[in-house]
């Protein structure tokens, strides 16, 4: 039982305090739910939805667990992929552009962006091309597209390895003087016709056919990448993200909740012993006055 | 979204495929290297290289070119010239520097480097097919013409740029309006000298060396073969007139390129 404490000439009592902030408290408990309560519900909505579409696609895929690489692993091994060709490449690049230039640099890089693309849209259409097959013209248009990428970077390939080619041609073409070609009874004008030989030519060479696999292995490289990166359902890996994605908020919007609540509590715990350590002082102060008056009974 | 971009990636291809190659940009300026020298290769198309075919000044010049083009460092400025019954039908067919890197300015950082070396190798080719489709023209047997002009266009290349060699393949046998064959093979150097420095045809050649392959070859049938006296006339002759430009003169069978 608390006893009645001065506090110079107004007296007041420690229970109309804690009553006081107790209303305090809950009237503020009311606030905190009031604030998040909005916040909560809307990611709850959100979440809902989100599963709601995850778990239609789920019943479409046969009740399978969604299969993709996080887009951290998966570009990172991307650009890894079209930096590689930096280094390959420039070897094709050195007669035109250079070795170690930034241009060639910068060049090789570009064609090793846009290999890696091409191999990105191979993958992904081939995984998909079940899917995309359901449709009305769907599988040859799939095929279509995979045809078209396939022969592009081929394309690419086959003229970097022609490149590659041309530049070991010229470094290992026969270099005459000018006194050897006159003994070697050659026309003058032979002769300087010799120099002008072109050193670009489509059929490839053992050293042109090497240069054709690396970048054909580095291509079926982004092309496993992009197949097994990828969800052979086009919506599922983004439902999936969605939902994590939602799960995550509302876990956080409850989180919030908590940790007002939690600091509210905490608050009105700390008033209230303030309150009762006050009142045990004052309680404590009216003895001590009173104790010379017992002495002198 | 990505294969959006895939028209975009194409044209990029196409734009990298039509952009100049390195080896075909011409007109790059090695003459600014630093430590470049400067020679000059005077052929004298005044006199046929021999009476009976053999083309053995012909084989003389391909061999000094291959010596020439051996001894090139980078930005070595080699300058190819005719001599010409007139200095004012002399003409330049060559006139290019070697190409090569500043190896004192070479970027340290990779994928900056401004002279790569198969640009550098591709560059030499040039210059290699450059020079020898100037000199072949050369190589055939010359025309025996009635005057050659031999002063004059040393005079005249030698404003052109400042030449530390000059490598003359030539009989080296002076018939001009300043020198006329006569007074050139029969009159004693000095005035010889003395006229063409009246005529202001000394030229500045302070320090160069000049070589001279295939002097006493000429075998016109209009000049008889050269006297002792003569012979001794004429080097004397030259060897004044090249001290009074400041340089040294040898005689060779074969030029000597090779670094001092």
């Amino acid at each position: 039982m608390l006893s009645e404490a001065t506090f110079g000439d107004v007296p007041v009592s420690a229970e109309a305090e804690i009553a006081a902030a107790e209303a305090r408290h809950t009237s503020n408990i009311k606030v905190i739910n009031q604030k998040h309560s909005t916040k909560i519900a809307q990611a709850e909505q959100n979440y809902q939805q989100a599963e709601l579409s995850y778990n239609h696609t789920w019943l479409m895929v046969r009740e399978r667990e969604p299969s993709y690489a996080r887009w951290w692993i998966y570009w990172p091994f991307m650009i890894a992929l079209a930096t590689l060709e930096v280094p390959v490449n420039q070897l094709a690049f050195q007669l035109y552009f250079g070795e170690g230039t930034f241009l060639s640099t910068f060049i090789t890089f570009g064609i090793g962006v846009i290999l890696v693309v091409f191999a990105h849209g191979i993958g992904v259409t081939m995984r998909r091309f079940r899917h995309n097959a359901e449709d009305t013209g769907g599988a040859v248009a799939s095929i279509s597209w995979i045809v078209f990428l396939s022969l592009w970077a081929l394309i690419i390939s086959y003229s970097l390895a022609v490149l590659r080619q041309s530049y070991l041609a010229f470094e290992r073409a026969p270099d005459p003087t000018l006194t050897e070609m006159i003994q070697q009874g050659r026309q003058l004008d032979a002769a300087a016709a010799v120099l002008q030989q072109n050193f670009l030519r489509a059929d490839l060479a053992i050293d042109g056919l090497i240069f054709l696999c690396i970048n054909i292995a580095i291509l079926t490289v982004g092309v496993l990448g992009s197949f097994w990166g990828h969800d052979p359902h086009p919506d599922y890996a983004a439902q999936d993200k969605r939902k994590k994605r939602a799960y995550k908020i509302l876990q956080r919007r409850k989180a919030d909740e908590g940790r007002d609540l939690a600091a509210e509590e905490a608050h009105f715990a700390a008033t209230k012993a303030q309150i009762n350590q006050r009142a045990t002082r004052s309680a404590q102060v009216l003895r001590i006055a009173q104790r010379p008056s017992d002495r002198s009974s | 979204m990505m294969m959006r971009a895939v028209p975009w990636l194409i044209g990029a291809l196409f734009t990298i495929a039509l952009s100049e190659p390195a080896h075909a940009q011409r007109g790059r300026n090695y003459c600014s290297l630093p430590g470049g020298s400067a020679s000059l290769m005077l052929v004298d198309r005044t006199s046929p290289y021999s009476t009976d075919g053999e083309d053995r000044q012909g084989e003389r010049i391909a061999a000094g070119v291959d010596a020439l083009l051996d001894g090139l460092g980078s930005g070595d400025r080699l300058t190819i010239a005719t001599i010409e019954r007139h200095r004012r039908l002399s003409t330049i067919t060559f006139d290019n520097c070697f190409p090569g890197c500043d190896e004192s300015r070479r970027n340290p950082i990779p994928f900056l480097n401004d002279c790569p070396r198969a640009t550098i190798d591709s560059e030499r080719q040039n210059f290699r097919r450059r020079l020898y489709r100037a000199i072949i023209p050369l190589l055939e047997n010359a025309q025996d013409q009635p005057n050659s002009d031999i002063t004059g266009t040393v005079f005249q290349m030698s404003a052109h740029h400042r030449f530390s060699r000059i490598y003359i393949f030539s009989d080296m046998l002076e018939n001009s309006q300043v020198l006329p064959w006569q007074n050139f093979s029969n009159r004693p150097a000095s005035e010889s000298l003395s006229a063409v420095q009246r005529s202001g045809f000394v030229p500045t050649l302070r320090g160069a060396e000049i070589q001279v392959v295939g002097f006493g070859l000429s075998h016109a049938r209009s000049r008889a073969a050269l006297t002792d006296a003569q012979d001794r006339t004429i080097r004397d002759f030259w060897r004044l007139y090249f001290e009074a430009a400041g340089a040294e003169i040898s005689y060779r069978t074969a030029i000597d390129a090779s670094e001092r």
